[in-house]
């Protein structure tokens, strides 16, 4: 765990609860969308995540957390998420993809990929107010460039201007992010809980 | 317009049109070109092709999301699990090489960490400094809003055996979600503060300790004398601290100047109006205990409130043996 999050997760554990609050707020998109990823339904998927929240908070006392807070409440997430899957879904073929429960590399993965989505999805809302109403005319609402000039009443040129720089913040965030994991990943995976080995080592 | 060399050389232009699948014929044997001059740059195409298509499928979700409304829901399940009480210890599926590797650990860091852990878990401090307010949801549901420069004290048996708070200085403003079994209870060292369903103001000085209910009721404790007072929405009490003025309490506003009753049974009203004026009610008719009344009395003598609930509820009163009769206005 990182000073950060074991300061957060102690202030946690002695019901403090604006620290509570301030982290589950600064984490809750991360969390919906992990459990978004099996439960379309977002009610359902903010319904797992509050899941999660409570019973982290009333047995915090009682937790032991080895890898990282955001880990094991990811981890928790995506359980409950396929829990919930099993529950309403039970055609075979789903069976068999609930019995490949996520392994350590694989939920670390998702974690990343959810991490992505996030940091672009930020870039997104960070980008000028025009820009972004023309990305998402043309991303969501999958309006042609034609069409988004003649709304907005600019030229097409301007349009592909707009897209163009989206796209640019966006690949920025994509090589940021690439040059990252390898030590991050180190220190997240493998330092952390291997932590408590070196220590007997060196008593 | 070929914008190569815009940045991170690639066309932009070209990548564009392509993501929204509207290239001219022309543009699309540009782009096959230039995807076709480097296995590099069908990589980079790939990847923003991803970022437009797959990474972008849960933009709407994200962005829907609202963290406060999100909270407000945990806090509503989080209020209603908190009257089920005790946790269940979480069953959790550890290794035995883990087990050992963390017994071992323990083990070594409990002697070290003694001293540093028992002086801190029973007693968890909030606190606020003059220009800070602070507003602390409990594990059971009830919040305390802590106005500036106070500070209030919880035990870790907090919600486990009891439900008490001590309230060492400052003024902070309680909103109890009420428990039969388990009272909510501020300490203040010379009183106490009991809930009866509640939500109330306790501003605690070196002189005096005041306390204002807002909803419901509460007992005032006074502990040096065990003397015990109700006060309830509305009204207010303070005891004095001081050496001069010791133990004076001075009981204010308490139902003198207001009393409220909302759809309230009469005899949930005569209740309160006997403890109230010190006079006995009674009815000659049980079944009329039962009549309901919306009524605000605001400092209004005793037989003028039994005057009013006549008029309202159509009774007429009649005084035997110094207790007041309430009966129907037929019956006799």
């Amino acid at each position: 765990m990182s000073p950060d999050e074991a300061t957060i997760w102690r202030s946690i554990q002695q019901k403090d609860g604006l620290t509570f609050e301030n982290y589950y707020k600064e984490h809750y998109r991360f969390f919906l969308l992990a459990a978004s990823k099996y439960l379309r339904e977002a009610s359902l998927a903010q319904e797992i995540v509050n899941d999660v929240f409570v019973k982290l908070w009333e047995d915090a006392g009682t937790i032991t957390i080895q890898s990282s807070l955001r880990s094991y409440i990811y981890r928790a997430v995506v359980n409950r998420s396929l829990n919930e899957l099993d529950k309403n879904k039970r055609d075979r073929q789903h069976q068999h993809e609930l019995s490949r429960r996520p392994e350590e590399t694989f939920e670390s993965r998702g974690m990343e990929e959810n991490e992505l989505k996030i940091r672009l999805y930020k870039a997104i809302d960070q980008l000028p107010q025009q820009c972004q109403k023309v990305f998402r005319m043309s991303r969501f609402e999958e309006l042609k460039q034609q069409e988004i000039a003649d709304r907005l009443g600019i030229s097409i040129k301007t349009v592909k201007n707009h897209i163009t720089h989206a796209l640019q913040q966006l690949n920025r965030v994509l090589a940021d992010w690439h040059s990252l994991p390898l030590w991050i990943v180190m220190i997240k995976y493998f330092l952390a809980p291997s932590l408590g080995l070196w220590l007997l080592f060196f008593v | 317009m070929d914008s190569q060399s815009t940045y991170d050389d690639l066309p932009w232009e070209l990548i564009v049109s392509a993501l929204q699948g509207e290239l001219s014929p022309d543009e699309d044997g540009r782009l096959a070109q230039w995807l076709a001059s480097s296995s590099a740059n069908r990589e980079k195409y790939h990847r923003l092709q991803q970022v437009w298509k797959e990474d972008m499928a849960d933009y709407v979700i994200y962005q829907d999301a609202n963290e406060d409304e999100a909270w407000k829901a945990l806090r509503g399940k989080m209020n209603a699990r908190a009257t089920a009480i005790t946790p269940p210890f979480g069953r959790r599926t550890i290794s035995i090489k883990r087990w050992t590797a963390a017994a071992a650990i323990l083990l070594l860091l409990a002697g070290a960490g003694w001293w540093y852990i028992s002086g801190r878990e029973t007693t968890i401090r909030y606190e606020t400094a003059a220009d800070q307010q602070k507003k602390i949801p409990l594990p059971d549901g009830s919040t305390v809003t802590l106005h500036p420069q106070t500070h209030i004290e919880l035990t870790g048996s907090y919600n486990k055996t009891d439900r008490t708070v001590k309230l060492v200085s400052g003024e902070a403003y309680f909103d109890v979600s009420h428990q039969e079994l388990r009272p909510f209870i501020v300490d203040m060292d010379a009183a106490s503060v009991k809930d009866i369903g509640t939500s109330f103001t306790i501003e605690k000085t070196k002189d005096s300790i005041k306390v204002i209910v807002s909803g419901g009721k509460i007992a005032f404790i006074k502990k040096a004398t065990g003397e015990v007072r109700e006060i309830s929405a509305g009204g207010s009490i303070c005891l004095y601290t001081t050496t001069e003025r010791q133990g004076e309490i001075r009981q204010t506003n308490d139902n003198t100047d207001s009393l409220r009753f909302v759809n309230a049974s009469l005899s949930e009203v005569i209740a309160v109006l006997q403890k109230h004026y010190g006079k006995k009610i009674l009815l000659k008719d049980t079944a009329i205990a039962q009549k309901r009344l919306t009524v605000h009395f605001g400092g209004e003598s005793f037989d003028d409130v039994v005057k009013i609930i006549c008029f309202t509820l159509d009774l007429e009163s009649v005084v035997e043996n110094g207790a007041y009769v309430l009966k129907n206005k037929s019956s006799h």
